[in-house]
């Protein structure tokens, strides 16, 4: 099996080969909603820290009982529908924090109303770069050590937690070395392929995920470029774990080069940088990685990043993408919008998706429109 | 001819182009009071607070202040206590003409924003988009209580190119939290003396805190009041006006005298015997929100089922069912301990209290004021907006039937506009429910 055929397989499903192999060697996991969340800190209690996804749910009506579609995103209703499906069942704890509205509820009745045998939940603080705030995360990641320790009877050391750090920071090195094929002219993978390997990724034990994308990068210097693309396109948007939109793109001649979502480069895009004591220096480097749209004052960051990324991948449009009922991805929009002439590229109007693939056309009428709108540029 | 055929419901023209670009705060200002002016004179201090709250967003600009900007969560009294007069930007999009409202919150969304954003925000920020509120110097805001409050900061903050000073809200209670938030108010004052050029007075800020204390004091009396039957508060059309002195005005003496009032009339109806204008046969509460548009809907419920409207809890209960009235002996407290006052109001004000955290902070509120107000039935109008709250929803019928054998009515709304959900249809939805709720209670009674 080549390194992308791999990653195919661990990206399609939840129970993917990763899960089983670790499961049938009586490993632990744990779930998390969010990259808030340091998997440094599950994996150093010798856990394998598991970012939950929506893939493949049979519908969304069991966990509409709670999580009512009048206005919950369907991504937190898909998951919480897999958990009532026991298609979580392979996990023995679950860390929920204040993402959104509609994904802390989602965690919460996870929890109250179908249960995991650990559940922890840590209150992010929505702003960055001050003193409090940073001391509020510190102690609540310091709440969840504890309660992992206590909990899976595995202490957390000092020299475990370096040695995780340095497993992920590896890892995030390697996936930034990935994503820089995509400044070439002719890059030699696609957007969409790119997505699934980061969603494969938070689905993998660290250790076998980084042979796989070094083995990865390795095969695709041999594959053949992609060379006849009508435009390159950066995605800004939601949390989705859908790889819908890219596919749609690229299938209509564009090329996916960047993006700030979060089965992106919010996933891996900042390094933790080890300055005293490594918790100390999770906090500080989570708290202060570029921001999503929760983090109140996060938007100058976001939109200094969006331009850089927009000038080192020569980037031709920006696509605006959300799902329907999300707030604070759907308010970054109005932002973006407001800035365009800073960002120097056109930026779509915002692109409203369901998730789980059901509005194709929709999304294909939308997706040609704005790629001629560049072409004719 | 049956009671509820005399109620006649508002009508709304949504058929006529506004011109959105002109000065709203003084059109609703005139408009608003010559509403009151026609009313009843032994009734119009009810609409008190609107007047108040325009006039003081007009003396704001006339005086040239600083303008500042805060949203719901974060009590006016901060800054009161700087002595300067607080924007009440929201309070203008909950106040004005509901057409020009719906007309703003439309405009809203041709500007890109989300359009299951709060329409209370999105009506703000559609007047914000047309030039119809003062540029902020500055802007506080809290993250709780949803996602639709951290989306309209950035927005504004965006728009208007203002650094805005964040106060984040933790998940829980615990005193941790309450300093964590204590904390940040206090670096917040620092900010408005940088923003607005002076120094906090202390004896200004201890008032604002005393004045704000004194309005929870009063307010929780009134709240206590309405747990006699009947019910003496006719609750319908004075329910906004204490939104309006509550979340927009806490810390004036205009909050205070008019809380005054308000607890006088409550003891005189109270001793009298005196309830609404129709016998009281069924108390009810609206869990979260009710709709804001048109209070002969109270009536209607009123005149076809005696059914009251006791309590509403998104909106009028700003204690909380741990509250008790502090009547501080003196006011010379530090500035820590003044913010510590501060951040334990913000994090309990109705939304907040409910919204910001787990659930089970909703759900025990709920059964808290269904139980000790005596509740035959609840309500939750589902403001279709309302993510957080909607979750909670189906979770707190299961809780009150379980524990109290209240029966509770979900449907869907939108409480600031009624093309969403008019009076007309709110009424249907309640009628076979209400219906059910009188022929429980009567089939109990024997
Ligand atoms: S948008 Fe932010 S809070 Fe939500 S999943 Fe992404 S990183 Fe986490
Ligand atoms: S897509 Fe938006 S609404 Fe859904 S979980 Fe993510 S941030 Fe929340
Ligand atoms: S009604 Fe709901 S959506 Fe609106 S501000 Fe309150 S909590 Fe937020």
């Amino acid at each position: 099996m080549t390194a992308l055929e791999e990653i195919f397989e661990l990206s399609s499903s939840n129970r993917n080969s990763a899960v089983k192999a670790w499961k049938e060697n009586g490993g632990k996991m744990v779930g998390y909603w969010c990259s808030y969340i340091p998997c440094e800190l599950i994996h150093a209690a010798g856990l394998f820290p598991y970012k939950v996804k929506g893939l493949n749910a049979n519908g969304t009506s069991r966990a509409e009982v709670y999580l009512t579609p009048v206005c919950t995103c369907k991504w937190s209703r898909s998951i919480v529908q897999l958990a009532y499906d026991a298609e979580y069942g392979f996990l023995d704890g679950l860390v929920g924090m204040n993402q959104c509205d509609h994904s802390r509820r989602a965690h919460e009745f996870w929890v109250r109303k179908i249960g995991v045998p650990f559940d922890h939940f840590v209150a992010v603080p929505h702003k960055m770069e001050t003193e409090a705030a940073l001391e509020w995360y510190t102690k609540g990641l310091l709440d969840l050590k504890n309660h992992l320790e206590d909990h899976f009877h595995a202490p957390i050391t000092s020299d475990a937690l370096i040695r995780s750090i340095d497993l992920f920071n590896e890892n995030r090195l390697l996936l930034k070395e990935l994503q820089a094929c995509m400044k070439d002219k002719d890059p030699c993978i696609r957007g969409s392929d790119l997505h699934k390997v980061i969603i494969a990724g938070v689905s993998t034990p660290p250790e076998r995920y980084n042979n796989l994308l070094k083995r990865l990068l390795k095969e695709i210097k041999e594959r053949k470029s992609t060379t006849d693309y009508r435009a390159r396109i950066m995605i800004c948007g939601w949390c989705g774990d859908d790889t819908t939109l890219r596919t749609i793109l690229e299938d209509l001649g564009a090329l996916v080069v960047a993006d700030n979502s979060c089965f992106g480069t919010r996933d891996y895009w900042d390094l933790v940088e080890v300055e005293g004591d490594p918790l100390d220096s999770i906090a500080r480097s989570y708290l202060n990685r570029t921001p999503c749209p929760r983090m109140m004052d996060g938007f100058a960051r976001r939109l200094a990043f969006t331009k850089e990324m927009v000038e080192q991948f020569a980037v031709d449009g920006i696509i605006l993408s959300r799902i329907q009922f999300c707030d604070l991805h759907g308010i970054d929009e109005f932002n973006f919008k407001l800035r365009e002439n800073f960002l120097g590229v056109p930026v779509s109007s915002p692109l409203i998706q369901e998730y789980g693939s059901q509005d194709i056309g929709r999304l294909k009428t939308r997706c040609e429109a704005f790629i001629e709108q560049i072409e004719k540029r | 001819m049956p009671e509820k055929d005399k109620i006649r419901f508002r009508e709304f023209d949504f058929s006529t182009k506004l011109d959105l670009n002109i000065d709203i705060l003084h059109h609703t200002e005139r408009i608003v009071k010559g509403l009151i002016s026609q009313r009843d004179p032994s009734i119009q201090w009810v609409f008190q607070p609107y007047v108040d709250a325009l006039e003081e967003m007009s003396e704001a600009i006339r005086e040239e202040q600083p303008i500042v900007y805060h949203n719901f969560t974060v009590l006016p009294e901060l800054i009161y206590g700087m002595g300067i007069i607080p924007y009440h930007h929201e309070m203008l999009a909950f106040i004005c003409p509901t057409e020009y409202f719906a007309a703003y919150k439309d405009l809203s969304f041709t500007h890109n924003t989300p359009e299951h954003l709060c329409s209370l925000l999105s009506g703000t920020l559609g007047i914000a988009l047309s030039d119809g509120l003062s540029k902020p110097d500055a802007m506080i805001y809290a993250s709780h209580p949803c996602d639709s409050g951290v989306a309209t900061c950035q927005a504004l903050a965006e728009y208007y190119g203002v650094e805005p000073f964040i106060i984040d809200s933790p998940y829980d209670d615990s005193r941790e939290a309450h300093d964590y938030v204590t904390r940040q108010i206090k670096e917040c004052v620092t900010y408005l003396e940088d923003k607005i050029g002076k120094k906090v007075d202390m004896n200004v800020m201890r008032e604002a805190v005393r004045r704000s204390d004194r309005a929870h004091e009063l307010l929780y009396y009134i709240n206590e009041m309405k747990k006699k039957t009947p019910c003496p508060i006719p609750s319908s059309i004075i329910l906004r006006s204490v939104s309006v002195a509550m979340w927009g005005m806490v810390g004036s003496q205009e909050t205070v005298a008019w809380l005054e009032r308000f607890l006088e009339d409550a003891k005189e109806r109270a001793e009298r015997g005196m309830g609404g204008r129709y016998e009281e046969k069924l108390r009810i509460a609206w869990i979260y929100t009710f709709p804001t548009f048109d209070p002969a809907i109270f009536e209607w419920m009123e005149a076809r089922f005696g059914a009251t409207s006791v309590i509403f809890q998104g909106a009028e209960h700003m204690y909380w069912p741990t509250y008790k009235p502090l009547r501080r002996p003196c006011y010379d407290y530090s500035l820590d301990e003044l913010c510590a006052i501060m951040a334990d109001k913000s994090l309990n004000t109705p939304m907040a209290r409910q919204a910001r955290g787990h659930f089970d902070y909703f759900i025990k509120d709920v059964v808290h004021w269904c139980r000790e107000w005596k509740i035959d039935a609840a309500i939750f109008s589902g403001h279709i907006q309302c993510k957080s709250n909607w979750s909670s929803a189906q979770l707190a019928k299961e809780v009150l039937m379980d524990e109290l054998g209240i029966p509770t009515l979900i449907y869907e709304t939108d409480i600031f506009d009624p093309r969403v959900t008019s009076a007309e249809k709110t009424v249907a939805y309640m009628e076979p429910f209400l219906e059910m709720v009188a022929e429980k209670k009567l089939f109990e009674a024997f």
